[in-house]
């Protein structure tokens, strides 16, 4: 039963990727071709971690 | 003396009694600055650790003798040696912004974060100590990042209570200096037009020029305005009429402060710092001579 919780997880969290060009966020599922709609760019940048960063300042 | 800096004069010590006070005024009076930086989230342009930097060098206001030291190895710290500030800003695009603007303040909304994005989170007891506003960055415009459209900062900042020797951001003073007074003498009288050429060599204010029955004089009236650009050595005639030198004891004191403490205030804390070490190493003699 938990193997079943730890698939359908990830799934339900839509992959939002960055678009190279104007940075605007967009839902990517998979399959899907890489490219976005509004300025055709090819290239998709990942969204910064959620991992905290503890820094000296 | 204004409310930031502070001008006074101390007479009659040794030079490394005030250099003395100079030194600990920059690097042993302490103040509180920002020490850890938990970022959550940063999508802007500057680094991470650049942020953190930055955030470390803004001045705290805080007495920071109503801290203690935080211990070694303490990571996550107390209410009595931490302060906790919040920095949350976002940057959206303005949707009432005109169609061919170009003027970022009008098309972005948050797009420069200031020290005024940074809010207090008290923790344990401080909400009563510290009274609403009283515990802030110094000033409240000073730019720490920019944004645009899309683009976050959301941190959490712990300020602990420091000295100079470790970190220059924990200086209390926009720098500390003196200066000894200037001691200008006359080896013969002045007079007429070499009068009026003497005071355009000095600083205004140094020299002053006196009608006596009907001669122009020159008289040496506040040395303590010149700034020793020793113009006069430049001049052929008045070269050998001024001798030029400083009073060996008498140190100007100049303390500008980053308006943590009033400049008096720090004044006294260097004063109380240098006690502290006098009578410790006091206590370290008479430990010795007892053995």
């Amino acid at each position: 039963m938990d193997t079943q919780k730890d698939v359908q997880l990830p799934k339900q969290q839509p992959m939002i990727y960055i678009c190279g060009e104007c940075h605007t966020e967009n839902e990517v599922k998979s399959r899907d071709p890489i490219r976005y709609i509004e300025c055709g760019y090819r290239t998709m940048h990942k969204k910064r971690t959620k991992r905290l960063f503890v820094f000296d300042a | 003396m204004d409310e930031n800096s502070l001008e006074f004069d101390m007479v009659g010590i040794d030079a490394a009694i005030a250099n003395a006070f100079r030194r600990i005024l920059l690097a042993e009076v302490p103040t509180m600055a920002v020490e850890k930086v938990l970022v959550y989230n940063n999508t802007s342009i500057v680094q991470d650790e650049i942020l953190a930097h930055r955030l470390g060098l803004i001045p705290i206001h805080a007495d920071p003798r109503l801290f203690e030291y935080r211990n070694q190895g303490d990571e996550e710290g107390t209410e009595i040696d931490t302060l906790q500030f919040r920095l949350q800003v976002r940057c959206t695009r303005n949707p009432h912004a005109a169609k061919d603007s170009s003027d970022p303040n009008e098309l972005y909304v948050n797009h420069k974060v200031y020290t005024r994005h940074m809010t207090w989170v008290p923790l344990g007891n401080q909400a009563d100590l510290f009274p609403e506003g009283t515990i802030r960055p110094v000033h409240d415009d000073i730019l720490i990042a920019q944004l645009r459209p899309g683009q976050e900062v959301d941190l959490l900042m712990h300020c602990v209570k420091g000295i100079g020797k470790d970190h220059a951001k924990f200086s209390p003073v926009a720098t500390a200096s003196y200066r000894l007074l200037p001691d200008i003498t006359l080896l013969e009288p002045v007079e007429g037009d070499a009068a009026e050429e003497l005071s355009r060599c000095f600083s205004p204010g140094v020299i002053e020029v006196q009608e006596i029955q009907g001669k122009k004089v020159a008289r040496v009236a506040n040395p303590r305005l010149d700034t020793f650009s020793r113009e006069v050595f430049r001049n052929e005639k008045l070269k050998k009429v001024v001798r030029l030198a400083r009073v060996r004891n008498h140190y100007i004191f100049s303390v500008e402060s980053t308006g943590v403490l009033p400049p008096d205030v720090l004044v006294s804390e260097a004063i109380k710092v240098l006690m502290g070490k006098c009578r410790r190493f006091l206590d370290e003699l008479d430990a010795v001579q007892m053995d």
